[in-house]
């Protein structure tokens, strides 16, 4: 379902992935696309219909004629994502914890005319409806994101449920004497990209939190190529936000991880 | 009669040039204050908000006139302090007369360094409820929900109770809620929980608290307090409710309702 697809005038084409039922077609000013969030999770690749459902919501875009050709691209979310590990974890000192979080992505709708390459984005959807949560005081500085269903795992064999989700790798360095325990892991997904490897799974880039003693905060990277578990994979989406410089002072907000006391 | 130009030079030299020369003092006192005062603006309102910035710069323009003032009063020679001290005089009359607009004047001063409020933010002060519009140098405007312009004077908001609903971005909803009393409350509380967690714009941190509060007349009376975007708590409160109805009628969880037992008894009862 992830794929581009040239569209005529009057073509309507649907497609499933995961909550998210989709449907676009080409008008003769632009193109107009509906969704809908299904209760349960199903893969339908892209396919032409006939007609749709009389009771979907058409969104309407204005857009030159040339547009021709759509792309269905995965995306990360758009704020931080929130996992916790599957039982409170302990990192003794001086050493790493890896783990993988498997983050939702979002479908973003892309137009193209045919023989060029200047996309327009009309629009982005989840596959997952997540809920939100807060990261932070309720009454200090903070942050809204969303609270990831799965768990953070400690190994690639634990992870079950990956259609329609990125994998990623997580590096928790504990750089303090004293053993490092936490209970939540803060991603900021809006600062990584999307590879997809020759099997269709989707992956991001590394993301290293480094515990230097601070209360509660860590200092976070992001790693600039796809990660050594999916090696030969291929750049789909770029970051929504480039890290900056200043993400490891951010890290208060943009990726933290608490202890539960 | 012949012209006489030396009269005239000296009428002109004595009276007409000074008075020139003051006013012209006082133009480029103006220019000047008005100067540095759209400075002081253009800096202060990215800190400190535009409404604030313009009070400051406003207050700060007037102190300059006055100095101009003062120094145009001096170069003509006559006594500052007399000057000074019959509107020392005058101002006390003045101040008798105005101190409700100062005291208005001097409240919008301590609000701008306290802060309480930005403009846009959802405000209650006595008993007016609306967002924010503008804070003046006597008064702050409020925008009610029906599009009422309320003005409400410095001194009365800086010596009220004032909420200001939209100072964090998180708020919690709580919702007090009643169930027919022949429901069980273990399950009436998973049901809680189940829907919360279902419910995307219920935020999962900080948790939701659900309370079993105790009984009512007919009633078990629960307390469900959820966390939310403070922009949508009534969206999140319809949607939530919505849900919680919808699985209260699944589950066939009944809402209280009044009952009234009757007792017949019988005459001879009544005799007895």
């Amino acid at each position: 379902m992830w794929a581009q697809q040239d569209c005529r005038v009057g073509q309507i084409f649907s497609c499933a992935v995961a909550q998210l039922r989709l449907w676009f077609m080409r008008n003769s000013q632009g193109w107009q696309v509906a969704s809908r969030h299904e209760t349960d999770a199903v893969f339908e690749p892209l396919h032409e219909i006939a007609s749709a459902d009389e009771t979907i919501e058409w969104r309407r875009f204005v857009t030159p004629q040339t547009a021709s050709v759509m792309h269905l691209i995965p995306v990360l979310p758009d704020r931080p994502v929130m996992s916790r590990p599957e039982a409170r974890i302990e990192i003794a000192p001086h050493h790493k914890g890896h783990f993988f979080v498997t983050i939702p992505v979002w479908m973003r709708l892309q137009i193209t005319s045919t023989g060029t390459q200047h996309p327009m984005i009309l629009c982005e959807y989840p596959t997952r409806v997540l809920s939100k949560t807060w990261f932070g005081h309720p009454a200090e500085e903070g942050e809204i994101g969303y609270a990831l269903a799965t768990r953070a795992r400690q190994s690639l064999e634990e992870l079950t449920d990956v259609d329609g989700r990125a994998i990623c790798p997580v590096v928790v360095d504990n750089g303090t004497h004293e053993p490092l325990v936490f209970a939540q892991l803060q991603l900021s997904a809006q600062h990584m990209s999307v590879y997809q490897t020759d099997d269709g799974k989707f992956w991001t880039n590394e993301c290293r939190l480094v515990y230097t003693g601070s209360v509660f905060t860590a200092a976070v990277t992001f790693g600039h190529t796809a990660p050594e578990q999916a090696q030969g994979a291929r750049l789909v989406s770029g970051p929504r936000a480039v890290p900056t410089t200043g993400l490891t002072a951010r890290a208060i907000v943009g990726a933290i991880f608490r202890q539960p006391y | 009669m012949k012209f006489d130009f030396t009269s005239f030079l000296k009428v002109v030299s004595d009276y007409v040039l000074p008075a020139i020369g003051m006013c012209a003092w006082m133009f480029f006192g103006f220019w000047v204050a008005s100067l540095l005062a759209r400075m002081l603006y253009g800096g202060l309102s990215r800190k400190l908000g535009a409404d604030a910035a313009r009070t400051i710069s406003k207050t700060v323009k007037f102190l300059l006139i006055v100095l101009f003032a003062v120094s145009l009063i001096q170069s003509t020679g006559m006594d500052v302090k007399a000057v000074l001290g019959a509107a020392g005089v005058a101002g006390v009359a003045i101040g008798f007369a105005a101190q409700t607009s100062l005291s208005n004047l001097i409240s919008g001063m301590f609000l701008i360094l306290e802060h309480p409020f930005k403009v846009g933010d959802w405000i209650e002060v006595e008993g007016t409820s609306g967002y924010v519009h503008s804070v003046e140098l006597l008064s702050t405007y409020i925008r009610t929900f029906d599009n009422r312009m309320v003005r409400i004077p410095n001194e009365l908001v800086a010596k009220s109770k004032l909420i200001n609903y939209t100072k964090y971005k998180i708020r919690r909803m709580d919702l007090d809620i009643q169930v027919s009393c022949k429901e069980s409350v273990g399950k009436v509380m998973q049901i809680f929980r189940e829907v919360v967690i279902a419910n995307p714009s219920c935020f999962n941190e900080p948790e939701p608290l659900i309370v079993f509060k105790g009984f009512g007349d007919a009633s078990l009376i629960f307390l469900l307090a959820v966390w939310t975007d403070q922009t949508d708590m009534q969206g999140t409160r319809t949607s939530l409710m919505k849900d919680i109805k919808d699985r209260f009628d699944r589950e066939g969880i009944e809402l209280p309702y009044q009952r009234m037992a009757t007792v017949e008894v019988s005459a001879s009862v009544r005799k007895q």
